[in-house]
């Protein structure tokens, strides 16, 4: 039900309650008033009835007392002139209208009579008469041959008593009209043998009767009835109820109009104003939302209008956020590819080209020099960038110190071009706070050919995001080539389409369990014992055999996925090392994890809840890591390297000598051990110089307390050489190939160690080629 | 005036020396009480003599009205009896009579009329006034020279000859009649008690005994 249908209804429910008790009270109290008007007429027409009756009465008594004190008459009576008195009597009877006039003896016996039916000689009951004689006497009624008389008697003296005179009106329909008239009610007059025992008022269905019994002469009973009308008696009030129902009827119609329409005007500003939320709800600020109202709704509606200005500008400052770099005022990485989408949209074939400019150094600058240095350099280098004239272009800051750009080419071969003008805006020294900084940059250029190299063109979404991971690729090229500039080649890098499709594969393959663990025995050079394997990854790829880790581990470097990859690889070596462990055979094993892993906060407890779970002492553990792990935040590496050591894992720095980390990192990294990296033990037979290295290198890593492992023996000259060093532990083809689980454990037998426990795992080792050299990783 | 005034005191004596001449005159006193032994004034009482009648007389008879009454109101009297109806009333009076034994009438007047009644035939005449309706006075006519009527003390006491006679009482006002009695008069004085029910409301509804 609706707020207008609820107000309008509650007031007329309420209305009509409070005009039906009204009503009803008044529709009673006319109703009780129309019965007490009933009585009091009654009342008052039984007093005027008998006031009439008395009226009769004395003007009978007058009459016949005239007749009586007539001199003549009582001559005549006494002289018994029969003639003269029915003559005197017919008289006096006309002059007053009496239907009835006797004169009787004393006794009662008719001596003469006159419009009576009373024969001389007969009986008049005068005795009764005689009693109510007097001027106190009450109205006397008598039934004389099926007529009502009212009678009176008087004495005719002479001077004692010696005849009487009866006179009497005929109560008669007449008579009945004339007392109606008087009283205004019904009268009706009539002999009865048993009436009514009392002259209570009886109201017999619409009619009220009052009856009033006469005296009468003898044993019959005489009644006049007066009679009223209910329906007469209430008239009046029915005229006035009927006047209230009116204007309860008007009043219900106006007030229910009236009650429509204060709610309506209630309601409907609430419905314009719920439209118009609906309408902001949607993303428009510049709904109308006044009511022109002084009231509470306006006051809403005022709110509302607040309310619509602040989220406008919350919502313009969310949107700044999302797509716009705080600090350089440039875009984003988001807005940066959806602009790139439209451009290529709209460039319909048009060759664009995308750049990636990384500031080099940066990361120095803004430790030497501080952030706020950093970013005055950031701001101008944004202003330079977008000062390099371009057709329809744009400029982005992508990440801390990388910017990118995109624009549109007359010719696939302006790239070049473009490319130096965005280098030679950079090639000038930054002044901040009047000090000259020198800034330089290396740029990964890609360019959209006709046709598109990729054939039919997905989506501009895609294409966008390939040319800008083209451009990426062109940068990461640059680097390594120690390049200012490198374009992307398709034909430069053939497996670059591969490793594209490489991502959902890899994913797949530690989902399907499709990678292997292959382990390379370690050898204690001293004793030519088995000190511990190394785990290395086979992937057993359903359609392209087993792959090296070359073949994916950079890759997965590159997306961030080496981290899935090593916990898989984690769980498994260490679940295979605690099962030797509980088999009584203490083999180490050593597990590579990459600069990536170790970024990773939670790698410490996840090694940590892997040793506990499998029950492994961690001393059996080792994790090699590569210098590159800790060249990009050494204080970061070293804290996690710290952590991992407090849990007894063993630490060993893989690939030694091939990065640039510097020797006091080295010093106070919490190694065990030191693996000098295989280019310098191949290079080890041939060049002095290499020999020399590894050789100082031992030196220090034992002088450091590391022990040293030289991987990639493959000569017993190379091993010779290694142990007239003092290296501790030797690994390569020359000792062992990496091997599945099963031929390691048959080559451990030939070597007269018990064999190991098998892991769940479904380790194909038949399959394993042996042609891969091994990885560094 | 003056005659009446002498004329009654002669009557009496008159009377008194015929019974004196009788010299066997025996005294009767009727005594009559009413109800709780009150007694009755203005009782009738009659001896009619059963042996005999004596000669007529020719009496005289005063009826005054005084107040718009009559006056004597109770009368008894001998047939022959010539009656004067003086009015010492200063308003005017028509007495009348519609009682058998002689109606009359005597039209309005003041004073006195130039005639009396005289009353010939026995029996109980009713007087009134037919302007004054209140006006009542009862004349009893007796052919017997024996009545009276009795005093404030209830007594009515005459000389009677001894014989025999019929005992007549009537008070206009008495509640039953009294049945005439025989009465012996002879050698002793003779006294008869009677009873009479007299109420001064109760209507004359007790013919006169004839």
């Amino acid at each position: 039900m609706s707020l207008r249908t609820r107000i309008a209804l509650t007031f007329l429910i309420l209305l009509t309650a409070v005009l039906v008790a009204a009503l009803t009270a008044v529709s009673i109290a006319n109703r009780a008033n129309a019965q007490r008007d009933v009585q009091r007429q009654l009342e008052f027409g039984a007093q005027t009835f008998s006031g009439l009756l008395k009226t009769n009465r004395s003007l009978l008594t007058q009459a016949a007392q005239a007749v009586a004190d007539d001199y003549g008459f009582r001559a005549a009576v006494a002289e018994h002139d029969t003639e003269t008195l029915v003559s005197a009597l017919q008289n006096s009877g006309t002059r007053v209208g009496a239907a009835m006039v006797v004169l009787t003896s004393l006794d009662g016996v008719v001596i003469a009579a006159s419009g009576s039916d009373r024969a001389v000689g007969s009986q008049f009951p005068i005795a009764a008469l005689k009693r109510n004689a007097g001027p106190d006497a009450t109205a006397t009624v008598m039934v004389d041959n099926g007529k009502i008389y009212q009678v009176v008697a008087v004495p005719v003296k002479s001077p004692l008593p010696v005849a009487w005179i009866a006179m009497g009106f005929e109560l008669d329909a007449a008579a009945a009209k004339g007392l109606a008239a008087a009283t205004g009610l019904g009268v009706t007059l009539a002999v009865r043998a048993h009436g009514p025992a009392s002259s209570a008022v009886t109201n017999d269905g619409d009619m009220v009767t009052r009856p009033i019994k006469l005296p009468s002469l003898d044993n019959t009973e005489v009644f006049a009835t007066l009679s009223r009308s209910m329906a007469d008696a209430r008239a009046p009030f029915d005229g006035l109820t009927k006047t209230l129902f009116e204007i309860a009827g008007v009043s219900l119609f106006g007030f229910g109009w009236a009650a429509f329409w204060i709610a309506r005007n209630i309601t409907r500003p609430l419905h314009d104003l719920t439209k118009s939320v609906d309408l902001i709800r949607g993303g428009r600020y510049d709904v109308e939302l006044s009511v022109h109202r002084r009231d509470e709704l306006g006051v809403l509606a005022e709110g509302l209008e607040h309310m619509q200005t602040a989220v406008m500008c919350r919502d313009n400052s969310i949107r700044q956020l999302a797509y716009e770099d705080t600090l350089t005022g440039l875009m984003n990485r988001t807005s940066f590819g959806s602009s790139l989408s439209e451009s290529l949209a709209r460039a319909a074939g048009a060759p664009m080209a995308v750049a990636i400019i990384n500031l080099n150094r940066f990361r120095r600058i803004n430790e030497h020099l501080g952030y706020s240095v950093g970013d005055a350099i950031l701001k101008q280098t944004a202003t330079r960038l977008t000062t390099v004239p371009s057709i329809e272009s744009a400029v982005a800051r992508l990440a801390a110190d990388q910017f990118a750009a995109f624009t549109r080419l007359s010719d696939p071969k302006d790239l070049q071009a473009w490319g130096t003008s965005l280098l030679l805006a950079l090639s000038e020294p930054v002044f901040v706070e009047a000090q000259p900084i020198d800034i330089s940059a290396t740029i990964g250029l890609a360019v959209t050919s006709a046709p598109l190299e990729s054939g039919a063109q997905a989506s501009v979404d895609g294409a966008a995001d390939d040319l800008v991971r083209c451009a990426d690729l062109a940068l990461e090229q640059a680097r390594r080539e120690k390049r200012a500039m490198s374009v992307y080649e398709a034909s430069l890098n053939p497996s670059a389409r591969d490793q594209l499709s490489l991502l959902g594969e890899l994913r797949r393959a530690v989902e399907k369990d499709e990678l292997r663990l292959f382990f390379q025995p370690k050898i204690e050079m001293s004793t030519n014992r088995v000190a511990g394997v190394e785990v290395l990854l086979r992937w057993q790829h359903p359609t392209r055999g087993m792959l090296s880790p070359a073949a994916f581990i950079p890759f997965a470097e590159q997306t961030g996925f080496i981290r899935r990859i090593t916990r898989w690889t984690l769980s498994r070596a260490i679940a295979q090392a605690a099962s030797w462990h509980h088999a009584g055979k203490a083999l180490p094993i050593a597990v590579n994890i990459g600069a990536d892993d170790v970024s990773d906060s939670r790698l410490d407890a996840r090694v940590a809840g892997l040793v506990t779970r499998n029950q492994l002492p961690p001393s059996l553990l080792t994790l090699e890591l590569t210098e590159s792990g800790f060249i990009e935040d050494p204080d970061r590496a070293l804290s996690m390297l710290n952590a991992l050591g407090a849990l007894g894992v063993n630490l060993s720095i893989d690939d030694f000598g091939t990065g640039y980390s510097s020797l006091s990192h080295l010093a106070r990294m919490p190694a065990h051990e030191l693996k000098i990296d295989r280019s310098f033990v191949q290079g080890l037979e041939t060049d002095a110089e290499y020999a020399a290295v590894v050789r100082s290198a031992i030196d220090m890593g034992h002088s450091l307390g590391m022990k040293v492992v030289a991987e990639g023996i493959e000569t017993e000259l190379a091993a010779d050489r290694l142990r007239a060093f003092g290296c501790d532990i030797a690994q390569g083809y020359l000792y062992a190939k990496p091997m599945p689980l099963e031929q390691l454990e048959r080559w451990l037998e030939g070597r007269g160690r018990v064999p190991v426990v098998a892991l769940p795992a479904n380790f194909n080792a038949d399959e394993v080629t042996d042609t891969v050299t091994l990885a560094t990783y | 005036m003056k005659y009446r005034e002498w004329r009654r005191p002669l009557q009496m004596a008159l009377l008194g020396l015929v019974c004196a001449n009788a010299a066997t005159a025996i005294s009767v006193k009727v005594s009559v009480t009413g109800k709780s032994g009150a007694p009755s004034a203005d009782t009738i009482v009659v001896f009619d003599p059963l042996d005999g009648t004596p000669a007529p007389t020719h009496d005289t008879a005063v009826i005054d009205q005084i107040n718009k009454t009559f006056v004597p109101r109770v009368n008894v009297m001998r047939t022959g009896t010539a009656v004067a109806f003086p009015n010492s009333d200063r308003i005017r009076h028509q007495v009348y009579s519609f009682s058998t034994p002689h109606p009359f009438t005597l039209k309005l007047y003041a004073g006195s009329p130039r005639t009396d009644v005289v009353f010939e035939k026995p029996g109980m005449i009713v007087l009134g006034c037919n302007i004054h309706d209140s006006m009542v006075a009862f004349v009893a006519v007796v052919d017997s020279p024996y009545f009276k009527k009795t005093l404030e003390s209830g007594i009515a006491e005459m000389d009677l000859p001894p014989g025999r006679y019929r005992l007549r009482v009537w008070n206009p006002n008495m509640i039953m009649a009294i049945p005439p009695q025989e009465i012996t008069v002879a050698g002793a004085p003779v006294a008869v008690p009677l009873r009479v029910d007299v109420d001064p409301t109760h209507g004359t509804d007790v013919a006169w005994p004839e």
